[in-house]
């Protein structure tokens, strides 16, 4: 049989051997409704010209199918036309030989001429033909990932805050070796390696300083990361910085530059870092953190925040479209308001406000966030791309 | 600091249930007689109450005894 229809030769030919029996022919007359009594009737076949009993010509010809979906091309063949001559009467007890040959095929359209011919045990050819298939295409299984020994490596930035710290750990707890990176805080970076070392399994972490908002940062960062654990499969750009809410008359366009430096520059440079090794192996994740705030009503005074959350989150949807074809996939996360210390200059009013016009009724928990990271990073989320998944109870809707 | 058992009678009596049923998680979604007319009638009473002036911006959110416990503090240290 051939699968693959580039395989498959004109001259290319198949056959098979079918003695009809007298059962063959009541079920042909029982599953059609076909009950001629040329067929089924022995006295009244031999009071006619042909003196004894003629089987239908289409239980014949039903074998050339056999030979198509079975043989020539086989499974994924699709018979699309049939020309028919019936030369000969086939009787019961002969043994008939069916024999497809291809005579033509046609690329485009992934067709086969085929010549279709039936003999008898005598050698006489009882029916003739010509045919035309369709060779299907069949999906490919999705690919998985070249080496599933291997433990696939994710980098967190930000991998020491509220959110990049649950991510961590949820991600050590999936079975990954983290890389937490971190920019001032070692403290509390040493403090997420030492809980997923904690852990009772394989994973391993290690804690990489990096200033992503210096020119090198990312760059030392992501050769530092592959250096630690091999080259990296998953990419969380977590890492922002504070929100500096500022009204727009005081704002300076380097407070806009600090967060496009650290959003936005830094996930462009480290997703340039990792994409080839990600498209060697045809599998790769990267998540970009982003924020409610692209999506629902203005905060006044966070457009820098703000900007460059919208920035990434464009940046996402192109990425996810251009690298797509390699395996990678590019999505974001975009958290409500989360009990973090990002959230800490926000009146607790405004947090319980917040947490009442919830649906869920409470603000995120950086472990619902990692849930979220979690499911886009794993294998079964392999076709989901270029989407945003909101973890935020609720409060805005799309 | 406002008066917690204060603010817990002045709830509980214009929503018409037992103070008991006032505790820290108490909210709209918590007590079935807390509708949109009880609410202004709340917050009406908690302004007699306290002296204070709620905002209107604020007014419509204080659906739960926590934010009405905030929102009184500040204005009661303002």
């Amino acid at each position: 049989m051939f699968a693959d229809f580039d395989a498959i030769k004109v001259g290319e030919t198949r056959s098979l051997t079918r003695t009809i029996t007298e059962a063959d022919v009541r079920r042909f007359a029982e599953m059609t409704g076909d009950d001629n009594p040329l067929h089924v009737d022995r006295a009244y076949a031999e009071s006619t010209s042909f003196k004894d009993i003629v089987v239908h010509g289409m239980l014949s010809a039903s074998f050339i199918s056999t030979v198509i979906g079975t043989q020539l091309p086989g499974p994924g063949a699709l018979w699309v036309a049939q020309s028919l001559e019936f030369l000969l009467p086939v009787r019961l007890g002969d043994t008939l030989t069916i024999t497809c040959t291809v005579t033509a095929k046609h690329e485009r359209d992934r067709l086969l001429d085929l010549d279709t011919a039936i003999t008898n045990q005598a050698g006489r050819l009882v029916l003739s033909g010509a045919g035309k298939v369709k060779v299907l295409e069949v999906r490919p299984a999705p690919a998985l990932a070249s080496d599933p020994d291997r433990r696939r490596v994710a980098l967190v930035t930000g991998g020491g805050g509220g959110i990049g710290r649950a991510i961590c750990q949820r991600l050590a707890r999936d079975g990954l070796d983290v890389v937490v990176a971190y920019r001032g805080r070692a403290d509390r970076a040493d403090a997420v390696v030492d809980a997923i070392q904690a852990l009772d399994g394989p994973a391993r972490a290690v804690a990489i300083q990096a200033d992503l908002a210096s020119p090198d940062g990312a760059g030392a960062l992501a050769r530092q990361a592959a250096q630690a654990f091999g080259a990296v499969d998953v990419l969380i750009n977590n890492a922002s910085p504070a929100i500096g809410a500022k009204p727009f008359a005081e704002m300076a366009w380097a407070d806009i530059q600090a967060h496009l430096d650290v959003q936005v520059k830094a996930a462009f440079l480290l997703s340039q870092a990792s994409l080839p090794a990600m498209a060697e192996r045809r599998f790769g994740r990267i998540v970009n953190i982003t924020s409610q705030v692209t999506d629902g009503a203005p905060t006044v005074a966070w457009t820098a925040y703000a900007l460059a959350k919208s920035a990434l989150a464009t940046m996402s949807r192109y990425l996810a479209a251009e690298v797509g074809p390699s395996g990678v996939t590019v999505n974001c996360v975009a958290p409500g308001m989360t009990e973090t210390a990002l959230i800490g200059d926000i009146p607790q009013k405004a947090q319980l406000i917040a947490a009442r016009q919830t649906p869920m009724r409470r603000l995120a928990a950086p472990e619902d966030i990692a849930a979220a990271v979690a499911y886009l990073v794993s294998t079964e989320a392999g076709f989901v791309t270029g989407h945003t998944l909101a973890v935020n109870g609720g409060m805005v809707m799309r | 600091m406002i008066d917690e058992a204060l603010l817990k009678q002045v709830i509980a009596s214009v929503l018409g249930v037992p103070v008991e049923t006032i505790g820290p998680d108490a909210s709209s979604d918590t007590i079935p007689g807390w509708d949109s007319l009880k609410h202004m009638n709340l917050v009406l009473a908690l302004e007699q109450t306290f002296g204070v002036e709620i905002p209107d911006e604020d007014a419509a959110e204080i659906t739960s005894y926590a934010l009405i416990k905030v929102v009184l503090q500040d204005l009661v240290v303002d």
